[in-house]
């Protein structure tokens, strides 16, 4: 294992190097836009009265006069509103997501291509165990891409509203942290199974896409992210009983 | 280079940009600079004249709340389509602006005022009072209030 292991990940080309570097800023600069835009629209609703409206006036003495809203009961709502925002998002989340998985391990994987089996050879694994020990690193990278999204989504939460973390934003957060795993799980399974990595990103996109129509709650997000996973490890183990290796 | 390092080199990357994206998150970027609003002041003729009728000024005021980058923020004020004479030559209005502690006041149909902003959030109370011994020409019937912030 330790074999293939170092054929993957040691000396890394230049090509290797960056295009790592270009995944992580992909998914950096896309989660940030994401997060800071839904954080903006959330405050900005959460509002008495949002930009563009029309103003009721009166005669002194017929009305009270009206109290500045509270900046701390703003906050409040808007916090609220950002985590609803997020759970309605998951599509562009899975696309930067994808995006930077694609990005990230093709180079990688590339060098790798048609090597699984061979490398069984080197290692003296059965092609099962290359499998499996394979997906690895592919979590791996979902969860450094789940990382930032975790991260940079509890610190704008943090210093956006003012308001401490909550036990909804950490399970909202790890709905769509473990959404990404789940992409990368069954599209490692489809690439397994097809050879193919664009066709598991077309299914991945067309589901994506599916589920995005769906209005899940963040607990119902959660059951759905924990069914994908176990439905790749499945497909996984479905493949490997049944020969539908393609790589 | 070794397998181990270059691993550690990536988890380390993905570490670093998960802090510098929090930090940036943290400091208001990704937030506009700018804020630009338009308001209309709804049956402004109607008021006036019941106003007038009965001495008394007619008051428009309202919140405005948005997301800007912290730090200090210009915000102007501004009534469009207002025109009148007073007896004393000033303006037919008054511009009042409140933000927290701060309070501003202008005698005419524009504002200016410099708030030091630590918070993400620009909140504004807005009144607009229209003076009752002032004569409005009401030739022009959508009176406006333009609301600019810069950061």
């Amino acid at each position: 294992m330790r074999r293939l292991f170092s054929l993957a990940m040691s000396d890394p080309s230049l090509a290797e190097a960056i295009a790592v570097l270009l995944g992580v800023f992909t998914v950096a600069v896309g989660f940030f836009f994401i997060l800071t835009k839904q954080a903006y629209l959330a405050g900005v609703y959460a509002a008495p009265i949002t930009p563009y409206g029309s103003i009721r006036g009166y005669v002194s003495g017929f009305n009270q006069p009206i109290a500045l809203p509270s900046e701390g009961g703003i906050r409040e709502v808007a916090a609220g509103s950002f985590l609803s925002n997020l759970l309605g998002v998951k599509l562009q989340v899975w696309l930067v997501s994808i995006t930077s998985l694609f990005i990230t391990t093709y180079p990688l994987a590339s060098r790798l291509k048609g090597s699984i089996i061979p490398a069984s050879g080197i290692t003296s694994s059965p092609p099962s165990s290359m499998i499996w020990w394979s997906l690895i690193p592919v979590v791996l990278t979902s969860l450094g891409i789940s990382l930032i999204l975790f991260g940079m989504g509890a610190a704008a939460y943090k210093a956006y509203f003012g308001v401490n973390p909550t036990v909804e934003m950490f399970i909202v957060l790890s709905d769509l942290s473990l959404y990404i795993v789940a992409a990368a799980v069954l599209f490692y399974g489809l690439f397994i199974v097809m050879g193919r990595p664009e066709i598991g990103i077309l299914f991945g996109f067309l589901g994506a896409l599916g589920i995005d129509r769906v209005p899940l709650s963040s607990v119902e997000l959660l059951v759905f992210d924990l069914t994908a996973i176990l439905a790749g490890i499945l497909l996984i183990i479905l493949a490997l009983n049944r020969r539908w290796l393609a790589i | 280079m070794k397998a181990l390092t270059f691993s550690a080199i990536v988890a380390l990357l993905f570490v670093t940009a998960t802090a510098l994206g929090g930090l940036l998150a943290g400091e208001g970027y990704g937030l506009p600079a700018k804020f630009s609003s338009t308001y209309k002041l709804e049956e402004f003729g109607l008021l006036v004249g019941v106003g007038r009728g009965i001495g008394s000024p007619v008051v428009y005021e309202w919140p405005v709340a948005t997301l800007m980058r912290p730090g200090s923020t210009k915000v102007d004020v501004e009534v469009l389509n207002l025109n009148g004479v007073c007896p004393d030559g000033g303006s037919p209005v008054t511009i009042q602006v409140t933000s927290g502690d701060a309070m501003f006041k202008s005698d005419s149909t524009s504002l200016s005022a410099v708030l030091e902003r630590e918070s993400i959030f620009l909140i504004l109370k807005i009144k607009i009072t229209i003076k009752t011994n002032c004569a409005i020409d009401m030739s022009t019937p959508i009176v406006l209030v333009e609301i600019k912030a810069t950061r």
